[in-house]
């Protein structure tokens, strides 16, 4: 028996909106379509417009759930175009911030995955860890989502001694807690049973795609702009890469909520480390001509932000950001694939199309 | 039980994320599976044109018989995006408007409370 079945674009296994028409023949997809193109907001033509101040609070909502990296990259293209120095504190919290930021973006993605393959008690424990983790980043940055953070040059604001001190408790514990987590995960049949080779995106697939981040590495490829590139706190801080070689829904999963661990465990640091000094930043009163650029690897792959200049103000901004699905992706992945694994499949690629379509 | 589908008209995500955390720290509220089981409709995003026909498509449907409650800042009218939101388009009526970039869950959940007493504006 074959016939049609339309997803999305409003789903709740993913935040952003985007549809998929599948055929389906007996329980299998034989072919798909892939459909994007719902939130395209025009941010990187609207930024040369604005001043610094404005372009900056754009940036930051960009995308609500790698908001951090965004304004990271965006700060650190203006430093270089600019020769503005970072103190070495204000560094540190940055980095804090970002790690924060990816293991509330990690955990809820895997948590997403455990809720469609019916995992809901391993889920709501993650999401429980992830809602602690929004505590600390509001400690640290002053917001639970999309602080107002970074600024050119520093950060926009001091973690207070009595916030620093709260979060280097709660932290550890949080470590602890998805460290038993992922524990439970590893083994868990049930989980082995739905995931281990489904989905598989084979690592030459993976290169051929473009693919980055957490999906890239959980098919193999070693690539992360923390180790490639290293910027803000990374050279200060032991930092470990998290690959995975099966490229499947179980890869992707593990690399989701290893590098979470990971990340928690960099915040840590980079809080405990702390120095005293400077940390302010403030905009600069003058551009320089000319053009610079800046990568992060923000949850989910790597950012880039790319400026030009007249002297005055912006007049040309370009970012790249990363694409978890696309037409002949999303066709890769999941046909012939089961059609009670579409879902599944669909929330472990983790798909941004805030990040991917601007 | 009060069953939510949320329908993001190309928001950053972060309203989406509260909302999810709004779901998780409230026992009454739950996720529907498809809109025509859902108690109440949520709003994020700038309504985007795309987007746009795809929220009409199951509001037309809808808008007798759920209340709509637009959460966040861009789609009250647009901001930081320069377009779009209900001020754009005061066809689309909803119940509530909650208000920040993004709201804190506490309001969220204070607000589908509320558009469930509030019941549907009339248009």
């Amino acid at each position: 028996m074959s016939y049609s079945l339309a997803l999305g674009p409003f789903h709740p296994a993913w935040r952003g909106p985007q549809r998929f028409i599948l055929r389906i023949d007996g329980e299998r997809i034989a072919d798909l379509e892939y459909r994007d193109g719902y939130n395209e907001r025009g941010c990187a033509e609207r930024l040369p417009r604005l001043d610094l101040p404005q372009a900056l609070f754009l940036v930051s909502r960009i995308c609500g759930t790698c908001s951090v990296a965004h304004t990271l990259a965006f700060c650190q293209a203006i430093e270089s175009l600019c020769g503005i120095g970072v103190g070495e504190r204000a560094v540190l919290l940055r980095t804090a911030a970002a790690e924060l930021e990816r293991v509330a973006s990690h955990l809820a993605a895997a948590a997403t995955v455990l809720e469609t393959i019916g995992l809901d008690t391993q889920a709501a424990v993650l999401r429980n860890l992830r809602e602690a983790t929004q505590r600390v980043m509001l400690r640290v940055s002053g917001a639970r989502m999309a602080p107002d953070f970074c600024i050119p040059g520093g950060v926009k604001r001091a973690v207070s001694v009595k916030d620093r001190e709260e979060s280097l408790l709660t932290l550890p514990k949080l470590t602890r807690s998805v460290f038993r987590t992922i524990e439970t995960m590893i083994d868990d049949r049930a989980l082995l049973a739905r995931t281990v080779e489904v989905g598989g995106l084979p690592r030459a697939a993976a290169e051929q795609y473009g693919v980055r981040g957490p999906m890239a590495r959980a098919s193999g490829i070693v690539r992360d702009v923390r180790a490639d590139s290293s910027y803000a706190g990374y050279t200060l801080l032991p930092f470990r890469l998290v690959t995975q070689e099966g490229g499947d829904l179980y890869a992707r999963l593990l690399v989701l909520v290893l590098e979470a661990y990971e990340a928690l465990k960099l915040a840590d640091l980079a809080l405990q480390d702390l120095s005293a000094g400077d940390w302010q930043g403030e905009y600069p009163t003058a551009l320089n001509p000319g053009s610079a650029a800046a990568a992060v690897e923000a949850p989910r792959g790597m950012v880039r932000y790319t400026i030009e200049s007249d002297g005055t103000q912006l007049t040309k901004v370009r970012i790249d950001t990363p694409r978890q699905l696309d037409r002949l992706l999303a066709r890769t992945l999941l046909a012939g694939a089961l059609l009670d694994n579409t879902v599944p499949i669909i929330a472990s690629c983790d798909t941004c199309t805030a990040c991917a379509e601007q | 039980m009060i069953k939510l589908f949320r329908m993001n008209t190309g928001s950053c995500g972060a309203c989406d994320a509260e909302i999810e955390a709004a779901v998780l720290l409230n026992r009454d509220l739950a996720w529907a599976g498809d809109p025509f089981e859902a108690d109440v409709l949520l709003l994020t995003g700038p309504l985007l044109p795309q987007a746009k026909l795809a929220f009409l498509a199951i509001w037309h449907k809808l808008r007798e018989s759920v209340p709509l409650v637009a959460v966040g800042r861009c789609a009250i009218d647009g901001y930081p995006f320069g377009q779009g939101g209900l001020a754009a388009n005061p066809e689309i009526v909803a119940a509530l408007k909650v208000d920040g970039c993004p709201p804190d869950p506490g309001a969220i959940a204070a607000a589908v409370h509320e558009a469930l007493t509030v019941g549907i504006p009339a248009s």
